[in-house]
């Protein structure tokens, strides 16, 4: 294994979306059966990378401290190797998915591409290199969400682009402030304490990560992109590919390059980020119509989750963090993919139009139901684990409000999945959907996998726990007896986990009574939270996207575009077309009126000025 | 043979009207064009060789009895040799075709060779009295000429301007009489050293006035400008190309240069005066070029504007500055010459001097409509043409002189200068092609190709300034300058 | 050949062979395009025969004496030669592009004519070393910038080409007495001897207008919009490959190269031109003529060229001689683009035009490509360069000029991808296809090389670093 190796998670991907580019639709078992061959020879790699852990490349780049620097260690090739089997279970999908898609070519180009990006993103052990291909991705996600081909998907592909392109933007800002700070760029030689400056560059590399990884504010492209984008798109992008990115990032920010200190400041902006994503993206979860939409919120709301755990700087929070972040790429993953399976099939996600299809599609019913349970938290899967590590760590971390609001998300996710659920698959079938079957087997498979693994990391929680997570935190968790993976996180009857059980007793209630109220309408189950009284208006605005950062920015954005071109550029441009002119036609006009063709007048002039030369000669000779 | 330089076109201007009995056109064309060409060829060949080792004198003399008529030859006056023999020969050429409908050919081309003489002889004189002398035969002449046409406009025109120079060389006149007074002689190296012992400060003070009224009148400065502005749009083009090329620097500009550099001397309160003066010039008529809709009106005061930075140039006194002066001199002969005889293809072609009924005549007559621009840039001041040099050499001189805000004047004047020609650009032949000229053709042959001759000398002369330079201009500079510091060393009022 | 002949043969190839084009168009049309195209690229190649000797670092001085110390003075450097190789290379594609784009058009000689002299007087510009020869080909270019707006000839578009040719005289006379006042101080016009002496605070801001006026930074900025009027081949040029980089070439070429500037300037300009970049960059997101968004723009990305080489560290220099290269190739292939799809849908306003993309994909492609690259996203080749001058900006302590100029890059964003959505996706209004090929493979060449230049950005950088530490003699 040559140090070389390491360019081959970026250039194998990034060769093949070149060549599926141009492959013919006529060909379209070759583009599978080669897009599968190179997913999995990026599996197959992804293994042999986390088997070797130890590699380092570096060629100089573009000069002063600029090179072209990657590094694999245990982190870097965990992360590779997770990508690279949400990248072959995409892929498998989308052969079916995508299949009569009028852009699978382009789908699949895009595909391969944002993993090329990915993987040279999380080997890169230089900010420059880092940056080239995080942004790079803005690329590859408006190519992606456009190829949804709604009339709208061009406007919310700028939507997502702007918003993240404002984080990498901010990002690129962090890192100069980082590099003036610490002097280096290689990643690995940075570690500063997060003050002054330093603290200004953690905030704004924060913005980077949290961006990427969806959080409260830099979320709302999310739930547009799952109305206008293709299912298998969520399923990647979003739910997957750049959680996994942007906690990673985070993560590394807070452990590798700043100092994070529990308690401090910093430590509790991001757990308030973390805390106020979770419950505000879940509030908007739960009164959503459609399961896209419905699923996208929830992938906002579980990011606040991992960024709370990273963000009380306790170990054993980060863990949970980390650990929830895996966990939350399988089942959020498996659930878009389910939801695209009965999107597959009926033609539709709204939960109205749906119901009953668990004895049509039992296989999806599955799949979908362990997915959500584990998202919602309920012993043992793994999102149970997780969660509960989070809520150790933000107890421990002394602010218990913090842990209070991730046990109210916990409540309506779980209140949302009953809805969600209850609408799809279970209550009764709707006449509005003909006949349905299971969907084939590539489309299947995948959710199994997914819902599999959620079952095994949460059974088997050490297994993860012990071979990804705990190796991440070697060398940075300073009292390793916090890491105590056998003592109370895992364990059902201890005081935090019986609160997080309660909270699901209370969202069945919750949903049970809604679903009562409602007539026995399970879509309409959530009504009863949304009809509260201040609440329903606070949802009207949302709705209206009055609190959406984007829509609002835009208006200022050409609020001040207007300004600036009316009140600077077209003033500017008077002086010149107008104010010059004019006066220079003023002052001619006066010129040519005493030129009034008299003689005596004339004369009268040369007369005058021989006075005055006169006078001036003698004036000045004095 | 300094001689020659009157002799000859005195001679041929003397035949011409005999001739023109015999041929109406082909021999007189022949015999003024090379009587002139003759004289280029002798101002450029033979003229450096005579003043290789210093001024040349020559004494006339009739039947070996010496008369009061000397003739000197030194780099300013070969300069302004070169300069009239190189605009004249262009005038001449285009008068070949232009001067057809007009009639009375050899009666033109005898009033146009005596214009020639006497600006030749002013330039060669070396007396206060042969000044005024040569300034009035050159005079005469222009006036018949200015109203050649005999319209009604051009009579008037020739009127205000015979009026205007009337008063003009009255004053020369008594001017020349009180320094004869006062000093007892009127050559120009006496008088200089007359001066030095006298000592008579406000004498000459009003002297200087009365000359600085006399020539500023002849060379248009503002306020004695307003005769040019008529005179000059209303004479034929090839004549307009004289009188704003040659007639105005040599009986104006010339006359008050030699004058004052080399015979009172420049004292500071002069050159303060003279600068004034020029830049008043530069600056007014630049406003007035830009409201102006007749094409040659725009010209005539654009003429005026561009001896104001002549004047602004040797007003500075410094070598440079004179330098920069009298190359400013030449380009602007060559460069309005030539703007005014694509002037008159313009006019002969449309009928027209309105700009306002011009346009895209570039399509029509892309010669004449190359060559225009580049006589305005030239005179814009644009690089690489002439003019960019000697408008550079002036604003360099003015700047090291330590007289920043004259600098900015010109330098803006020149933004001025560039904004009018660009409108007459604009109107008569950038832009699209008023319908009414479709069937405009190209000037004849002889029009465009003194229209070239000149556009190819502004080219030539900007792309080898550097030879150009110190060839011709240094010379005559270091007369001038040599005669500064000879004169303000001991002398002052 | 040596270098010496190789500079001369570059300034005097294209300069005599424009001269020479309407010779050639009497024998035909085709044989007028041959020649145009052959000139060109004649002199796209001679520069970069010269590169390994730029790669060797060092500079070569050829003078030949004229009269009072004007003498004619040839600066062989790598910033030089970069800047030759990246003009004439972009210029040459733009001759290419144009024989399919005006071939129906009146006045084809004297088009050829300029865009030729254009050229070449911008390879005169890059190599001199005599502050008044800078002047000189300064002013040819105006000249046949003048023309060449002025193309089509209508009465508001040689208003507007008048308008150009004024403002930017205006500066450049300025500019002008700038030097005329260093010529005060240091007794002469050659760079090389000037080096590293102070300049005149007021010098300095005698030649920023010029510079300014050149490269339509605010307040002298307006005219390059309004020059819009212009053949879309001619703005390409205007806009990409020569006019406005002469004005940041010359601030390399004199307030890096050769003199350091007061401590007072140091800190204005910086902010000068931010305000410039963003202000340019709120008009380009209100207009709705596709080419004045493209040429504001153009005034925006031109604040990040100044405000790089104006924090003056290695970042910022080598950021913004890097972006030089960049936006010649993406922002010529934006207006190129432009001018396939004007030529298509006879209109410019972006509100006219609509799902494009179906119709001419490549074009399509092709803005996109382009516009990643002027906005900084990678591995487009702008990413690097705006970064570069961002780190610099950064580095020179001024992070709250990067934040805004960061705040730029995100309006650009704005309004690039409004232009794109209205123009080439949503519903088809003008069902127009593609036309003439040599503009659709000029067109994919440049998308193609943006994103070329970002792959392998260490080959331009590896001149680029070299240029800089060439320059940069105080940081020595």
């Amino acid at each position: 294994m040559t140090p070389k190796m390491l360019l081959l998670p970026i250039l194998l991907p990034a060769v093949l979306a070149v060549v599926l580019l141009v492959i013919p639709r006529t060909l379209r078992l070759v583009r599978d059966a080669l897009a599968l061959a190179g997913a999995a020879a990026l599996l197959y790699y992804g293994f042999v990378f986390f088997s070797l852990k130890d590699l380092r490349f570096n060629v100089p780049w573009l000069g002063m401290g600029i090179d072209f620097d990657l590094r694999l260690y245990h982190f870097s090739s965990f992360i590779l190797l997770a990508l690279a089997g949400f990248l072959i279970l995409i892929i498998l999908y989308s052969t079916v998915k995508m299949k009569d898609a009028p852009r699978a070519r382009e789908f699949f180009a895009y595909v391969f591409l944002t993993a090329a990006f990915a993987n040279g993103a999380v080997l890169a052990n230089n900010f420059v290199p880092l940056v080239f291909f995080w942004e790079g991705l803005l690329v590859t996600l408006y190519g992606l969400i456009t190829i949804g081909g709604r009339p709208t998907s061009g406007r919310t592909a700028v939507k997502a682009l702007l918003i993240s392109g404002f984080c990498d933007f901010s990002m690129i800002l962090g890192i100069g402030l980082l590099w003036t700070v610490s002097g280096t760029l290689t990643m690995s030689q940075v570690s500063v304490e997060p003050t002054g400056l330093a603290a200004i560059a953690f905030v704004l590399m924060m913005i980077g990560a949290a961006g990427k990884a969806g959080a409260m504010p830099f979320h709302t492209w999310i739930p547009d992109a799952a109305v206008d984008a293709p299912v298998t798109f969520m399923a990647f992008l979003p739910a997957a590919f750049e959680k996994l990115l942007g906690i990673y990032l985070l993560a590394r920010i807070s452990l590798d390059f700043f100092k994070l200190r529990p308690g401090s400041g910093l430590s509790v902006l991001l757990m308030v980020l973390g805390a106020v994503t979770i419950v505000l993206a879940v509030l908007m979860a739960l009164v959503q119509k459609d399961l896209k939409r419905l699923l996208s919120y929830h992938a906002v709301s579980q990011v606040g989750y991992m960024i709370l755990g990273i963000g009380t700087a306790v170990p054993f929070g980060i863990a949970g963090g980390l650990f929830h972040m895996i966990n939350h790429a399988m089942y959020k993953c498996g659930l878009f993919l389910s939801a695209g399976s009965v999107e597959h099939r009926t033609g539709t996600t709204e939960l109205k139009k749906l119901g009953g299809l668990r004895k049509e599609m039992p296989l999806t019913a599955f799949g979908f139901t362990v997915c959500a349970l584990a998202i919602s938290g309920v012993w043992p899967l793994n999102g149970f684990v997780s969660k509960e590590m989070v809520f150790h760590g933000a107890l421990e971390s002394g602010y218990t409000v913090f842990a209070i609001a991730a046990w109210v998300g916990a409540i309506f996710t779980f209140a949302s999945f009953l809805k969600a659920g209850h609408s799809v698959f279970f209550g009764e079938r709707t006449r509005e959907i003909p006949a349905v079957k299971e969907s084939q087997p590539a489309i299947v498979v995948p959710i199994l996998v997914l819902a599999a693994l959620c079952i095994l990391f949460g059974v088997y929680n050490k297994l993860p726990l012990t071979l990804f997570i705990q190796p991440i935190l070697a060398g940075h968790a300073e009292a390793g007896a916090h890491l105590d993976f056998t003592s109370h996180a895992l364990d059902i009857f201890n005081p935090v986990a019986l609160i997080s059980i309660g909270c699901l007793v209370l969202a069945f209630l919750l949903h049970r009574h809604g679903f009562l109220k409602s007539g026995r309408k399970p879509y309409l189950a959530s009504e009863p939270v949304h009809n509260l009284p201040v609440v329903h208006k606070l949802y009207d605005l949302a709705e209206a996207r009055v609190f959406d950062p984007y829509e609002q920015g835009i208006k200022v954005l050409h609020g001040l575009s207007l300004v600036l071109y009316k009140a600077v550029d077209r003033p500017i441009d008077f002086v010149f077309e107008k104010v010059v002119t004019v006066a220079g036609e003023k002052f001619t006009a006066i010129l040519r009126k005493a030129h009034n063709g008299h003689y005596a007048n004339y004369l009268a002039w040369c007369l005058a000025g021989l006075i005055i030369v006169a006078g001036a000669i003698s004036l000045l000779a004095k | 043979m300094i001689i020659l330089f009157v002799a000859l076109p005195l001679v041929v201007a003397g035949i011409l009207p005999l001739v023109g009995k015999v041929s109406r056109r082909v021999v007189p064309d022949l015999l003024a064009n090379a009587a002139l060409l003759f004289l280029l060829v002798y101002a450029a060949i033979a003229g450096r060789h005579l003043i290789a080792g210093g001024p040349v004198l020559q004494q006339l003399s009739w039947f070996g009895e010496p008369v009061a008529i000397r003739l000197a030859l030194d780099g300013f006056s070969l300069l302004m040799l070169l300069a009239i023999a190189l605009v004249g020969l262009a005038a001449c050429l285009f008068s070949i075709d232009y001067m057809e409908h007009y009639g009375a050919k050899a009666n033109y081309y005898a009033l146009f060779l005596v214009m020639i003489a006497g600006m030749n002889g002013l330039v060669l004189a070396t007396d206060l009295f042969n000044v005024y002398l040569f300034m009035e035969v050159a005079a005469v002449a222009s006036y018949a000429l200015v109203a050649f046409g005999l319209g009604r406009d051009e009579l008037e025109a020739a009127f205000k301007y015979l009026m205007l120079s009337v008063v003009a060389t009255a004053f020369i006149l008594i001017s020349v009489a009180v320094i004869f007074g006062m000093t007892g002689s009127l050559d120009f190296a006496a008088v200089a050293k007359a001066l030095q012992e006298l000592n008579a400060g406000a004498a000459v003070g009003v002297a200087s006035a009365f000359f600085l009224m006399g020539f500023g009148l002849k060379a248009a400065l503002i306020p004695f400008h307003a005769w040019l502005p008529d005179a000059h749009p209303s004479a034929p083009a090839p004549i307009s190309a004289v009188l704003s090329g040659l007639l105005i620097k040599v009986s104006g500009v010339y006359a008050m240069t030699r004058i004052f550099l080399n015979v009172f001397g420049l004292t500071p309160a002069l050159s303060t005066v003279l600068m004034s003066l020029g830049a008043l010039s530069m600056v007014v008529a630049a406003f007035l070029a830009l409201g102006q809709k007749d094409m040659k009106r725009m010209l005539a005061y654009s003429s005026i504007s561009q001896v104001g930075y002549v004047v602004l140039g040797i007003g500075i006194g410094t070598p440079l500055g004179i330098a920069g002066g009298l190359f400013h001199l030449f380009n602007h002969a060559l460069a309005k010459g030539l703007l005014f005889l694509t002037s008159g293809s313009v006019q002969q072609a449309t009928g027209t001097r309105n700009l306002d009924e011009m346009g895209g005549l570039a399509k029509r007559m892309p010669i004449t409509a190359a060559t225009n621009l580049v006589g305005a840039l030239s005179i814009a001041g644009v690089p690489p043409l002439n003019g960019f040099w000697s408008k550079l050499i002036i604003i360099i001189a003015l700047v090291q002189s330590g007289h920043p805000v004259f600098a900015v004047i010109a330098v803006l004047t020149s933004v001025l200068t560039l904004w009018y020609y660009l409108l007459m650009q604009r109107k008569a032949f950038f832009g699209k092609l008023n319908e009414k000229w479709a069937a405009v053709k190209e000037a004849p042959f002889w029009m465009t190709a003194a229209t070239v001759f000149l556009a190819l000398l502004c080219v030539g002369i900007g792309i080898l300034f550097s030879s150009t330079v110190t060839t011709w201009i240094q010379p005559a500079a270091d007369v001038l300058a040599d005669g500064v510091h000879a004169v303000i060393g001991s002398w002052g009022f | 050949m040596n270098a010496e002949t190789i500079v001369l043969l570059t300034i005097l190839v294209p300069v005599v062979g424009s001269f020479a084009t309407p010779l050639a168009s009497l024998l035909s049309r085709r044989a007028r395009s041959v020649w145009a195209i052959l000139v060109s690229a004649v002199t796209a190649v001679l520069p970069l025969t010269l590169i390994p000797l730029a790669l060797q670092g060092g500079e070569l001085v050829v003078r030949k004496s004229l009269v009072l110390g004007l003498d004619f003075v040839l600066i062989i450097d790598p910033l030089s030669i970069f800047m030759a190789g990246v003009s004439s290379f972009v210029g040459c594609l733009i001759v290419v592009y144009s024989v399919g784009y005006i071939h129906k058009e009146e006045n084809q000689n004297e088009y050829y004519l300029m865009v030729l002299l254009f050229i070449g007087a911008m390879m005169g510009l890059v190599f001199s070393g005599n502050l008044i020869f800078l002047y000189l080909f300064w002013e040819i270019i105006a000249i046949s910038c003048w023309r060449l707006i002025g193309f089509y000839r209508e009465p508001a578009h040689v208003r507007k080409a008048d308008k150009a040719f004024l403002v930017t005289f205006f500066g450049a006379v300025v500019m002008l007495l700038g030097f005329i006042q260093i010529y005060g101080v240091t007794n002469t016009f050659d760079i090389t001897a000037m080096r590293g002496t102070l300049v005149p605070g007021t010098a300095v801001l005698l030649i920023l207008f010029g510079l300014f006026s050149k490269s339509a930074t605010i307040p002298l900025h307006t005219w390059l919009p309004d020059a819009g009027v212009a053949p879309t081949t001619v703005t390409a040029l205007l806009h990409a490959a020569v006019l406005v980089k002469i004005g940041v070439y010359a601030f390399a070429r004199l307030f890096l190269y050769t003199f350091r500037l007061p401590e007072g300037w140091q800190q204005a300009i910086p902010i000068i031109v931010v305000v410039s970049s963003l202000v340019a960059a709120g008009a380009a997101a209100v207009e709705n003529d596709i080419k004045r968004i493209l040429a504001y723009s153009t005034i925006s990305q031109i604040g990040y060229i100044f405000l790089g080489f104006s924090v003056a560290n290695a970042a910022g220099i080598s950021g913004s001689l890097l972006f030089i290269l960049m936006h010649g190739l993406a922002k010529a292939g934006l207006f190129l683009c432009a001018g396939i799809v004007i030529h298509a849908v006879h209109t410019k306003d972006i509100r006219e035009m609509g799902g494009l993309v179906k119709t001419m994909p490549v074009t399509a492609i092709a803005f996109l490509v382009c516009s990643f690259s002027v906005i900084g996203i990678p591995p487009f080749g702008g990413f690097f360069s705006k970064f570069l001058v961002i780190m610099g900006t950064v580095q020179a302590g001024r992070p709250w000029l990067a934040a805004a100029a960061l705040f730029t890059a995100v309006l650009t964003m704005y309004y690039l991808f409004r232009v794109f959505s209205l123009v080439f996706l949503g519903e088809l209004k003008h069902p127009a296809p593609e036309k003439t090929k040599s503009m659709v493979f000029v067109v994919a060449v440049l998308a193609v090389l943006s994103l070329a230049a970002g792959l392998f950005v260490a080959y331009p950088m590896k001149l680029v670093n070299i240029a800089t530490t060439e320059m940069s003699w105080w940081l020595r």
